[in-house]
């Protein structure tokens, strides 16, 4: 494998970013940076390029498909992974449409999000 | 991730296709081509490839891959599959059958599909040739359905013109995928770098979570190959596959249904039933029967203790659970179509391997009964109706001789009489002989030329269920499967039911199976014998009696009692059990059990009572004694054998 891939997590709930920190950290990712809104998000993702981002959708203040639209207009090939509930799809396919990569649904298999993280990062 | 925890989901799911299949090929055999069936069977197949496909079983996914094949190339051209093709077919269902079989019994498979494959296969590439003119039928056209604007079709048009081809790419989702709409996004945006996206079946946004696929149509230049890797890497894509695609004809004439006017399946509401995992059934009754052994416990110590309240409230609480275990025992009942409805498939097997014409009639499918008990009678009607058609039914030579239709008729029929299910096999044949049947009987040394010369007709006609009877004058593929007669005997007695033949020389055999509704919680008198407690099935006990020793008398050397106007044995069930004395005196306890028809009286040390009991399994040991059909825990938490009355009379 090439050189691990560099994530930030975007997440409001700090139980699942240590999550998906642990999973991702385990199978040869890079974690690189955590937010826990939009704006910080956004701030990160200028300042650090991640190669991937993991994006809650539904977070307080600006949601996951705002926070994707905005990373689009500076960098058109991010990769954004949704990290979605079960009843949010309207959500997801708005994302997917502004242009995130990939999702995975909650609750999910560790090898799920990993399969997921790889892919969106191909 | 493990896929075993989805094996017996899986393995149920494919059997209940597969019936389907059976009985759409079957339909498709009797009323030869429609297109309704033919879809059916096609997305049926389809169906057990892919999850086979996901779940890794590649004997099956295989198979049904080319069967899927063969019907898609069928279905195309509206014809029926012919004969040697139905042959294949029935042939190819058999074998995933008995793969899922060994999946279900040791959780592996080690059988192979192969040259049924092959076969198959060879009969594709033979339908084939002539696929050309056969797939620009209008039918063909009108079968793939993909909505396809005008703008669509100019698009397709031009595409055409700049040397892509058309393809039909279709992709299955795996068994736990979620959010197929995203997942049916990113396949047509990851297809889309590979060619022009027309159209997809169903659209993108009428994509639902039920659906099991999604089929693509792209104009590209790209290798079949490449086109599936890009498909199958897609994340929840189990599988891939790709057919051709004609361009439709222009607004036709022929176009039998509107694109997207059809249904687009079953309409969406509250679940009226779910699945629940048998095994747990049986559990809720094991512990249902479990609380009702200790609330008779409990009222035993209540009873000692004389309080009010508590007395009234263990009251209220039996009529609880007398509704709990109603309603348990409901959840367990299943109609009888759930074995019935493989039986016309058989039935056909039988009659073309035997040569005979048959009308095979199902009645009462819907009838309910104990799910345990119906996988128990299972081989004991497959039984019955080979019997049927293999002695009972006339070749058509014979039946033409005997002035009858040459078509033979066979009637398997389910209904319910006194809280009871009965099921009847009925053949219009040539009925059995008792002559025979005794010749027979004594030529094997079966009983001795004497006891048959005492014997009359009935008794004659029963010595076909004595362990090791058959009248075929040659031993058949049909008869020569499965199990006896006797088994036959056996089993149905050891759920608690009896069976019974009537038959007429030259106008058939009727078989009776009659069956307790529920073999697991029963109304039993409790006895006592040599200080041990027993429990006799209430539906085998007709009265209790004081027997007066002095009267009983010796005839043949078995005792003889004198009840009104009937002689009945008396048996001593002490001096069975290995006991010491016998009763003696003029007022010993006594119970008149009956079964088929046959009274006996039992002599016990105390009759205790009438009370529901929960029939547990005994080991075969202590079934092969033939005195015990279960055993049941009573209210001291000690073990009581049920008594098989058959043992007595």
């Amino acid at each position: 494998m090439s050189e691990a891939k560099k994530v930030l997590i975007v997440d409001d709930s700090v139980v699942m970013r240590s999550m998906i920190r642990d999973i991702l950290s385990k199978n040869g990712f890079d974690v690189i940076g955590q937010a826990k809104n939009g704006a910080e998000a956004f701030e990160l993702y200028t300042r650090l390029h991640p190669d991937l981002v993991t994006m809650d959708v539904i977070m307080p203040g600006e949601t996951g498909i705002d926070v994707v639209k905005r990373i689009m207009t500076v960098d058109p090939n991010a990769k954004v992974l949704m990290v979605s509930g079960l009843n949010q799809k309207n959500l997801v396919m708005q994302a997917m449409e502004n242009g995130a990569r990939e999702f995975v649904v909650k609750p999910f298999e560790h090898k799920d999000l990993v399969e997921a993280a790889s892919k969106a990062c191909a | 991730m493990d896929k075993s925890q989805y094996m017996d989901a899986f393995i149920e799911e494919a059997r209940d296709n597969l019936q389907t299949v059976n009985t759409t090929l079957l339909q498709l055999e009797e009323q030869g081509y429609s297109a309704d069936a033919m879809k059916e069977a096609y997305r049926i197949v389809h169906t057990i490839k892919g999850t086979a496909a996901v779940m890794g079983i590649e004997p099956i996914s295989e198979l049904s891959h080319v069967m899927e094949d063969l019907f898609d190339v069928l279905k195309g051209r509206a014809q029926a599959p012919t004969k040697e093709q139905m042959a294949l077919l029935f042939a190819g269902l058999d074998t995933v059958e008995r793969i899922l079989d060994e999946l279900g019994a040791s959780g592996s498979t080690t059988i192979s599909s192969k040259e049924i494959k092959e076969k198959i296969k060879a009969m594709l590439e033979e339908a084939k040739t002539d696929r050309v003119s056969a797939d620009r039928s209008p039918r063909a056209v009108a079968e793939a359905r993909f909505a396809i604007s005008g703008d669509q079709r100019n698009q397709l048009l031009d595409a055409i013109k700049e040397g892509k081809r058309l393809v039909k790419l279709t992709a299955c989702y795996s068994l736990d995928c979620k959010l197929k709409e995203g997942r049916a996004f990113q396949l047509v945006r990851n297809l889309s770098k590979m060619g022009v996206v027309i159209s997809s079946l169903p659209a993108i946004n009428e994509v639902k979570d039920e659906d099991g696929e999604i089929s693509i149509l792209l104009a590209t230049q790209q290798d079949d190959e490449d086109l599936l890797h890009v498909a199958k890497n897609v994340t929840s894509i189990a599988e891939a596959r790709i057919g051709e695609y004609d361009l439709p004809v222009e607004k036709g004439a022929e176009e039998r249904k509107a694109p997207g006017t059809e249904a687009k399946g079953e309409p969406h509401g509250a679940a009226t039933s779910i699945r629940v995992k048998a095994k747990l059934l049986d559990q809720l009754l094991d512990l249902v029967g479990e609380i009702m052994i200790n609330n008779i416990r409990i009222n035993q110590i209540a009873s000692n203790l004389k309080n009010r309240e508590l007395k009234q409230t263990l009251q209220s609480n039996a009529r609880l659970m007398t509704d709990l275990q109603d309603i348990v025992l409901q959840t367990r009942m299943v109609p009888v179509d759930f074995i019935f409805k493989r039986f016309p498939r058989m039935v056909r097997d039988m009659a073309v391997e035997s040569g005979k014409n048959i009308d095979f009639v199902m009645r009462g499918n819907d009838i309910e009964i104990d799910r345990s008990l119906l996988e128990e009678i299972g081989d004991a009607l497959v039984h019955l109706l080979r019997n049927g058609v293999d002695h009972g039914l006339e070749s058509k030579e014979q039946r033409a001789a005997a002035g009858k239709s040459p078509t033979g008729s066979l009637l398997l029929s389910a209904f319910q009489e006194q809280g009871n299910v009965v099921i009847t096999v009925e053949d219009d044949g040539r009925g059995i002989d008792p002559a025979k049947v005794a010749r027979k009987a004594v030529e094997k040394g079966i009983i001795t030329q004497e006891e048959a010369d005492r014997m009359d007709d009935r008794a004659k006609v029963n010595l076909v269920f004595l362990p090791g009877f058959s009248t075929a004058e040659k031993v058949t593929d049909i008869s020569g499967r499965g199990v006896g007669m006797d088994v036959v005997k056996t089993k149905i007695q050891g759920l608690g039911g009896f069976v019974k033949i009537d038959t007429v020389a030259g106008k058939g055999t009727k078989f009776t199976l009659k069956l307790p509704p529920s073999m697991s919680i029963i109304r039993a008198m409790l006895i006592e014998v040599n200080r041990e407690k027993y429990a006799i099935p209430l539906e085998n006990v007709r009265e209790t009696v004081r027997v007066d020793m002095t009267k009983v008398h010796e005839l043949a050397s078995k005792g003889m009692f004198r009840l009104r106007d009937e002689v009945l044995p008396v048996l001593n069930v002490h001096s069975e059990f290995g006991g010491l004395a016998a009763e003696q005196g003029e007022d010993v306890p006594a119970i008149i059990v009956e079964k088929n028809d046959n009274r006996a009286c039992l002599l016990v040390s105390r009759l205790i009572g009438q009370q529901e009991i929960v029939v547990k399994n005994v080991g075969k040991d202590l079934r092969s004694t033939g005195y015990f059909s279960g055993a049941t825990i009573l209210g001291d938490g000690k073990v009581a054998m049920i008594l098989d009355v058959g043992a007595f009379v």
